[in-house]
């Protein structure tokens, strides 16, 4: 999810792997596998990549309201939401994400 | 809008050609993951049958069934989840609760919107052809629907609700419910 996040920030801002990985000091095959979720992040390097992405931390990180950006009905039992809401995080969490 | 019969037989007919379904049991899961859908199944409240997750950025699309339900009943949701994906634009997330064939003329007589009636009509296409059915219905002999014993006997080769079934027969104009 952060990795994610990370990646979407990078392309939109037309950073490449390789000038991100300079800047923070790591290599660019471990930007990729933060990006791919396949490796841990240092809450200080978290910071640095928000600061070079000139972004605030937090919207790297997920919140249950961010994921649950989509609308559920009101009225709904919370064990049927949370049936609804990890049907969709483990449905875009595999590999067969974009 | 009223709902649209043919195009709801249509869609429905294609599936069944693409995936070369000639004979009941329809199977329901593998043509909605041949669409790319993943299917979830939990048991939760009894209230709900299922969920439609669409992502509209992704094409992605997940559907839930309520394990909690009659086998039978978790395919008819899936088959009407697949409808709204297949048929309806609309929100990331539908739920649908305490729908279905039981429910239908309450809640059309309460105004139970059109996307509803579609869906279910759209169930009922995929789950039991109407041209299986004619050729079902010959070797049985449509007279004899009139024993519940016939209905139950189809309902079992389709892998549908006696009700579900008998609605069916009803629209079609096979049985007087």
């Amino acid at each position: 999810m952060v990795g994610e996040r990370i990646r979407d920030e990078r392309k939109r801002q037309n950073i490449t792997q390789d000038e991100l990985a300079a800047q923070v000091g790591l290599t660019r095959t471990s930007i990729t596998n933060v990006e791919k979720g396949r490796q841990k992040l240092l809450l200080h390097t978290l910071m640095q990549i928000a600061n070079i992405l000139g972004i605030p931390p937090a919207r790297l990180l997920p919140t249950s309201e961010r994921e649950a950006s989509v609308k559920l009905p009101q009225e709904l039992p919370r064990q049927v939401r949370s049936w609804i809401i990890n049907s969709i995080s483990t449905s875009t969490g595999n590999k067969r994400q974009k | 809008m009223t709902v649209r019969r043919k195009h709801i037989r249509e869609i429905a007919s294609r599936l069944l050609t693409e995936s070369d379904t000639r004979r009941p049991p329809v199977p329901v899961e593998q043509i909605a993951r041949s669409r790319g859908v993943l299917i979830r199944k939990q048991a939760v409240d009894e209230n709900v049958s299922g969920f439609l997750y669409r992502n509209n950025v992704t094409g992605k699309a997940v559907i839930g069934a309520n394990r909690q339900q009659h086998p039978n009943r978790q395919r008819f949701t899936i088959a009407h989840e697949l409808g709204h994906l297949l048929l309806h634009s609309g929100d990331a997330v539908h739920v649908d609760t305490s729908f279905g064939v039981k429910h239908r003329d309450e809640r059309s007589s309460k105004g139970m919107d059109v996307e509803e009636m579609e869906a279910n009509l759209f169930a009922a296409e995929l789950l039991i052809p109407v041209q299986f059915l004619r050729e079902d219905l010959e070797k049985v002999g449509a007279l004899d629907l009139l024993h519940d014993a016939k209905v139950a006997k189809l309902a079992h080769a389709y892998q549908v609700s006696n009700q579900a079934m008998a609605v069916r027969l009803s629209h079609l104009g096979y049985l007087d419910i």
